[in-house]
């Protein structure tokens, strides 16, 4: 049977085809320009250097929690009553099954912090989404431009810790007081075919001036590579872009130089334990690879941080083995580092590790895990007598 | 032409949170009913074959009763009025009521996936798939519920017969489903070039893809094919434009590593076939 026996047939066929193509069309919205990242400062000015360290502890941890790791702190809105909200995951150790993600604040008035609360918890996710979780971690947050707050969880499926997603959480309801804070699962991000697996999150959201952030994560299974995946003002998943083509690199920390060249300086699971680094000058369209940093890296994450043009921080484990030296850098450039205060120096077997930086109320502040049994934090301020610059 | 946006890689669009759920407990009812179907058959070595291939036979909305498949047995229609003076049964009318035990048997299957998945929590086995394997590709769900329809209205086994009915269209699409799993993989892992699953949310591969499927498909309604060689793409392609289904990327709604392992087993049984017949 030939077509031209069946020419309404294939009429038909033709016109369903470009029917649905029409309709595939006109549900895509206009391509968003090209990101650029918002100021840290806002309309702050930038503090003096060296930075000086104003105040020190731990966060408090849940009672029933063995171990603590990972922790990520988001700075609030300046209405709120809590100047940052510090996430990190809690439970009888990493990877446990009763692991969750538990956060405090620190509130503006008392100065303190809060009791912690477990705001995640894999079980209920689950049943939100309806599928399985095995195990939570390595949460990161972000407040998008309606000043909701998202958290992102790695979640593993099955296998592994190789074998995680990235879970998407977003505020509901209004209040963003961590006793009245709640989270409703929107998903999975899409990032992969393969079983939508290997995708994990760590490091710290870039803020855009669109209202949207560039999410730095990786994927981890076998070859690790870095990748940067892209949200609008509400928080919706736009794309994914490749930050380097070697495959041993995880964990991207994104540092902005000027409004279209970044740096990506990432964990290196390479022999030689060097901090690796990538850079964009075409505001993330493409990347290409630079020599690794003098600085190095024991195979650990790290955190970086850019204040101002010329001013960018860094806190990593600047050894070649082990996690017992924590340390705080400076750079004007972000590829020549000074070390600017030593945060934590212990002897070897002891670890101080997976920091978080972040710029709230006129401070620098850091976390990071202490003998993975406790998350410590540090405020660094201007010098004495000169609050700004 | 602005290519720019036919080559746009930025997700415009994707699946409402509650529709995604929908289709984990939905895509792996039909999977699991469907598999569940096939090894029953399998192990019960009985394969309903009750006649020709009309689309309207799956529904039973045909009023003529030679289409019915209550009313087919192996091809022979025999005289009611013997039933009806009491003569013994015949040899089609046993076969007749084999057939019709067969066609309960299989709703009752298809029923129990259904119920089984529809189950809360861990006591679902969706919920343990979806931990696993996540979404089923619309591919995948499509081609499971037209042979669940198959086995529901006694029209299946015909299909599934690479040996005998190798045809151009089915060679064709099994390879570039073969060749697009491969790419993907190789995509993921980062063993390619340029990005290739982003892709997946631009309209060209969208405009593309329909093109090649509107080609594959095409035979198959002209030649009075299968119900899978008409229905099975273009069903893809409609959930896929209508409720970006399952995740919004075009690639996860034609293909999952899932499918696209089975397609191996396919491609290898078919090829096995071909060589011994050609011997």
């Amino acid at each position: 049977m030939r077509l031209r026996d069946h020419p309404y047939r294939f009429g038909l066929l033709l016109l369903a085809a470009l029917g649905l193509l029409a309709l595939d069309l006109c549900q895509r919205g206009a391509t968003p320009l090209p990101p650029q990242p918002r100021a840290v400062l806002g309309k702050e000015h930038p503090p003096a250097l060296p930075l000086q360290l104003r105040a020190q502890g731990h966060i408090p941890m849940p009672p029933d929690a063995a171990a603590a790791h990972a922790s990520a702190l988001l700075p609030m809105p300046e209405d709120s009553p809590a100047v940052l909200t510090a996430f990190w995951f809690a439970g009888d150790r990493e990877s446990a099954p009763n692991v969750q993600i538990a956060a405090a604040q620190f509130n503006r008035a008392s100065q303190r912090w809060s009791a912690p609360r477990y705001l995640v918890n894999r079980h209920a996710v689950g049943k939100e989404l309806g599928f399985g979780l095995r195990r939570l971690g390595n949460p990161v947050a972000w407040i998008d431009a309606h000043k909701r707050i998202h958290l992102f969880v790695v979640a593993t499926g099955l296998g592994g810790w190789s074998a995680g997603r990235i879970l998407h959480l977003r505020q509901k309801g209004g209040s963003q007081a961590l006793d009245a804070l709640e989270f409703e699962s929107l998903g999975v991000l899409p990032l992969s075919w393969l079983w939508n697996t290997s995708f994990l999150v760590r490091t710290a959201p870039l803020p855009l001036e669109d209202g949207g952030m560039l999410l730095p994560a990786y994927f981890e299974l076998g070859i690790k590579y870095p990748v940067a995946l892209r949200f609008d003002r509400e928080g919706r998943y736009v794309t994914m872009q490749r930050i380097s083509r070697r495959g041993h690199l995880l964990q991207p920390a994104l540092l902005p130089i000027s409004p279209t060249h970044w740096l990506a300086l990432m964990r290196n699971k390479a022999s030689e334990f060097r901090v690796a680094v990538a850079q964009t000058e075409d505001s993330g369209e493409s990347w290409n690879d630079l020599p690794n940093l003098a600085l190095h890296n024991p195979d650990s994450s790290i955190a970086a941080l850019n204040l101002n043009a010329g001013q960018s921080l860094l806190v990593l484990n600047n050894t070649p083995d082990g996690r017992h030296l924590l340390d705080l850098y400076q750079s004007a450039n972000g590829l020549d580092w000074q070390l600017a205060h030593p945060l934590r120096h212990g002897t070897p077997g002891q670890e101080f590790s997976y920091p978080a930086i972040a710029w709230a109320n006129g401070s620098v502040w850091i976390s990071y895990t202490d003998q993975r049994q406790r998350i410590a934090w540090l405020r660094f301020g201007p010098e004495d007598g000169s609050k700004s610059r | 032409m602005n290519w720019a946006f036919w080559t746009s890689t930025h997700a415009s669009a994707l699946p409402v949170p509650e529709l995604a759920r929908l289709w984990m407990w939905l895509g792996w009812s039909v999977v699991l009913a469907a598999l569940l179907l096939a090894v029953s058959n399998a192990l019960s070595g009985r394969r309903e074959n009750p006649g020709r291939p009309a689309f309207r036979s799956w529904l039973g909305t045909s009023k003529n009763r030679r289409e019915r498949f209550e009313c087919k047995a192996d091809g022979a229609q025999r005289p009611r009025h013997i039933k009806e003076i009491g003569e013994e049964a015949s040899t089609a009318q046993r076969s007749n009521r084999a057939a019709q035990q067969v066609f309960r048997g299989a709703w009752l299957v298809a029923a129990l996936a259904v119920l089984w998945c529809a189950l809360p929590g861990t006591l679902s086995p969706a919920y343990w798939l979806g931990l696993a394997f996540q979404s089923p590709s619309a591919l995948t769900v499509a081609l499971c519920l037209l042979s669940l329809i198959g086995h529901l209205t006694g029209t299946a086994g015909r299909e599934t017969t690479p040996a005998r009915r190798i045809r151009p269209h089915i060679v064709c699409a099994t390879g570039l489903g073969l060749l697009l799993g491969w790419i993907l993989l190789l995509d993921t892992l980062a063993l390619l070039p340029v990005q290739f699953y982003v892709l997946g949310w631009s309209p060209a591969a969208v405009a593309v893809t329909f093109l090649v499927c509107t080609l594959l498909t095409l035979p198959g309604w002209l030649q009075s094919g299968t119900p899978m060689e008409r229905w099975a793409l273009p069903s893809v392609l409609l959930v896929f434009v209508a409720l970006r289904l399952p995740s919004g990327n075009l690639w996860d709604a034609l293909l999952d590593p899932c499918l696209w392992i089975t397609l191996h087993g396919y491609a290898l049984r078919a090829m096995v076939r071909w060589l011994r017949s050609n011997k």
